[in-house]
């Protein structure tokens, strides 16, 4: 399995444009917003967050497929593949958090990186399994925000086509 | 840089989207649901959905290949669901196309049609016996058996009168395999959604050896990390890992070996030695549930108990040799697999074949031009796209193969989706396909007992019911006429 060193440059190339990011939302309460709408409801799938207690917020950026950013106010303790769904990003989760597939996973900064909780065996055992694994890999259902973590920023990993039969080998 | 044609085409497709889009799904397990969840986030309302199903139960290998001891995997079933909030989506279980509907009737009606129907035979060894002896049990009717699938539910394998199996093949199904031949029921399985018959039988193996044998070498060990751990860890139930031919791999240890396979090693290093520690019982010393990996065996041939020949005696491998050379193009260590004049045997009543699956093409494919590579048992694609056609696609095992994990498919879906859709907006020539109310009413012309979600729903919850009382999260219905009773 490759661990690509591209997460660096990728989240170094974003970063200016960084610095102007203003669209802050919140993680909550989306999800009753837009379950309302009715042709959404089957591209939607999240958790509801709590609100972040006033002087408590923590932050976090997400980089999405087309490069395009995401910043949330979000509490200590939530994970990254809970705010995810409950802003609708297109992250899956298809265990539903329980580290037994790789689909939540994240490119992390790499001046974060080091200041989450090392992944376990079993994450580490599901990353290897993950399409464009990278050094700063790791799953989103396993990283929880903490103050260390405010400001963080995660990529997520951009899907290439000519991806055939030989990518499962 | 202003790029022209491609805001031409963007405004030209936005004048499009007033024209059908109508989607046939052939198939109801996770590829097909993942690309119809993916095709939904398009929210244009010209966009319809129908998912054709032969079983009144969808989610195929998720409900009857995805272990019982695995629920966490199971849970992109919720996400399924979310289908059904969708009007743009129809389910349409019960449904065979090819005789409720025919394939060309789809074409009719919709726009594109996507195959997902995943694999309906299995691999074969090639060896005499392996399709009419009742000890040897491809593990397409095995995992059937144990997860539930109608086709397999009166399989009975003779477990009672087994102790030691062969499994032949390392992928997941196989450790899967080891895993409901040597846990314990009461600790293990009793709780999961299990089938009641495999409880039965279970209850009453005596097996206690399972050897996984592989024609190939360590590095190319097919089962993940994930779910070796999981099998090793089982000697906290009291079923140990017997070791496996180190000797033949003793270069692996001085190669720089890549994150994956160096885990691999450790893992084998690491639980070897439990067996010297713990295994052993203190008052027979003998060691109850033991297995073994095997690698450079190529079965021959079966030979049958004269005893009783309804089982097995033992199993006759031609041994290979293996060289294992870097590869500086790749990085990665290339293992070369040759026969040798040795033949080896290994004492065993019972095979269970576990060398992956085929698909099969559809009746109608020849006469729709649909193309089909029977030696690999797939339609042929590119990213899906079914070669020379723009209104087909496919996804899942009849796109790559029996091979990959919800992630692949996951990954997949996703990318097919894009494609479809892109393809939606050239197909769309003016014609407005019929779809939906055209679907329905040859359905009901043909009386055909269509199963519609709130249908499966009432199965589904049927099935919660009688589990409850068990302390199970289901027990399946294994008959595809009760659940039709059930949701009349």
């Amino acid at each position: 399995m490759f661990r690509l060193a591209l997460s660096r440059n990728l989240l170094r190339a974003v970063t200016p444009s960084l610095r102007t990011t203003i669209s802050i939302s919140h993680g909550y309460p989306a999800s009753t917003a837009l379950r309302s709408f009715r042709s959404f409801p089957a591209a939607f799938h999240g958790e509801q967050l709590t609100k972040p207690k006033p002087g408590e917020e923590l932050h976090i950026t997400f980089i999405l497929k087309d490069g395009s950013q995401r910043t949330y106010e979000v509490s200590e303790g939530d994970s990254i593949l809970d705010i995810a769904q409950a802003n609708g990003l297109d992250m899956e989760g298809a265990c539903g958090g329980s580290c037994a597939c790789s689909t939540c996973h994240v490119i992390v900064d790499p001046d974060f990186y080091d200041k989450i909780p090392e992944p376990d065996d079993d994450e580490n055992d599901m990353l290897d399994l993950a399409f464009g694994l990278t050094e700063t890999s790791r799953l989103g259902c396993q990283v929880h925000m903490t103050k260390d973590l405010d400001g963080i920023r995660v990529a997520l990993p951009a899907m290439t086509r000519n991806m055939q039969n030989k990518d499962f080998k | 840089m202003l790029n022209l044609t491609k805001v031409g085409r963007r405004f030209f497709s936005f004048s499009r989207s007033a024209y059908s889009k109508k989607v046939a799904v052939i198939g109801a397990g996770p590829s097909g649901f993942y690309t119809s969840l993916n095709l939904l986030k398009d929210k244009d309302p010209a966009l319809q959905i129908d998912m054709f199903e032969k079983n009144p139960c969808p989610f195929g290998l998720v409900r009857y290949g995805v272990a019982p001891d695995h629920p966490e995997v199971k849970n992109c079933q919720e996400r399924f669901q979310d289908t059904r909030n969708d009007r743009r989506f129809q389910y349409f279980g019960n449904v065979s196309v090819g005789s409720d509907i025919k394939l060309k009737e789809l074409y009719d009606n919709y726009d594109v049609v996507v195959y997902s129907y995943g694999s309906s035979l299995e691999n074969k060894l090639g060896i005499p016996g392996e399709d009419d002896h009742p000890a040897i049990i491809n593990s397409r009717a095995f995992v059937g058996w144990y997860n539930g699938d109608p086709d397999y539910r009166d399989l009975d394998p003779p477990l009672d009168k087994v102790d030691s199996v062969i499994i032949i093949g390392n992928g997941n199904v196989a450790i899967d395999i080891a895993r409901i031949l040597m846990a314990p029921v009461d600790s293990h399985w009793k709780t999961t959604d299990i089938t009641e018959h495999a409880l039965r039988i279970l209850k009453k193996s005596t097996v206690e050896k399972v050897t996984i044998v592989a024609r190939r070498g360590f590095l190319e060990s097919k089962f993940t990390n994930k779910e070796f751990k999981e099998l090793l860890e089982l000697h906290n139930e009291g079923v140990y890992f017997g070791g496996w031919p180190e000797e033949k791999f003793s270069s692996l240890k001085d190669l720089k070996l890549g994150r994956v396979d160096k885990r691999r090693l450790s893992l084998v290093n690491k639980y070897k030695s439990v067996i010297d520690e713990e295994a052993k019982d203190a008052e027979t010393g003998k060691v109850k549930k033991v297995w073994y990996l095997d690698y450079l065996k190529s079965p021959i041939g079966f030979k049958v108990d004269s005893n009783d020949p309804s089982l097995l005696e033992e199993v006759i491998f031609r041994d290979n040799a293996i060289t294992i050379q870097h590869d500086p193009d790749t990085g990665k260590y290339k293992s070369t697999i040759t026969p040798t004049d040795g033949f080896s045997s290994i004492v065993c009543q019972m095979v269970i074949p576990s060398i992956g699956y085929k698909c099969e093409p559809m009746e109608e494919f020849e006469e729709l031009g649909i193309p089909f590579d029977t030696g690999r048992g797939i339609i042929p694609n590119v990213d899906g796209k079914v070669e020379g056609r723009d209104d087909s696609f496919c996804v899942g095992w009849i796109a790559n193969g029996s091979r990959g994990n919800i992630n692949s498919t996951v990954m997949t879906s996703s990318l097919l989706a894009g494609i479809i859709q892109d393809q939606l907006k050239v197909v769309a020539d003016g014609t407005d396909k019929p779809g939906r109310t055209s679907t329905e009413s040859l359905l009901e012309n043909r009386k055909v007992r269509v199963v519609n979600w709130d249908d499966w729903v009432k199965i589904s919850e049927y099935e919660r019911s009688q589990g409850e009382p068990k302390g199970k999260p289901g027990e399946k219905v294994t008959d595809y006429g009760e659940m039709l009773k059930i949701c009349k």
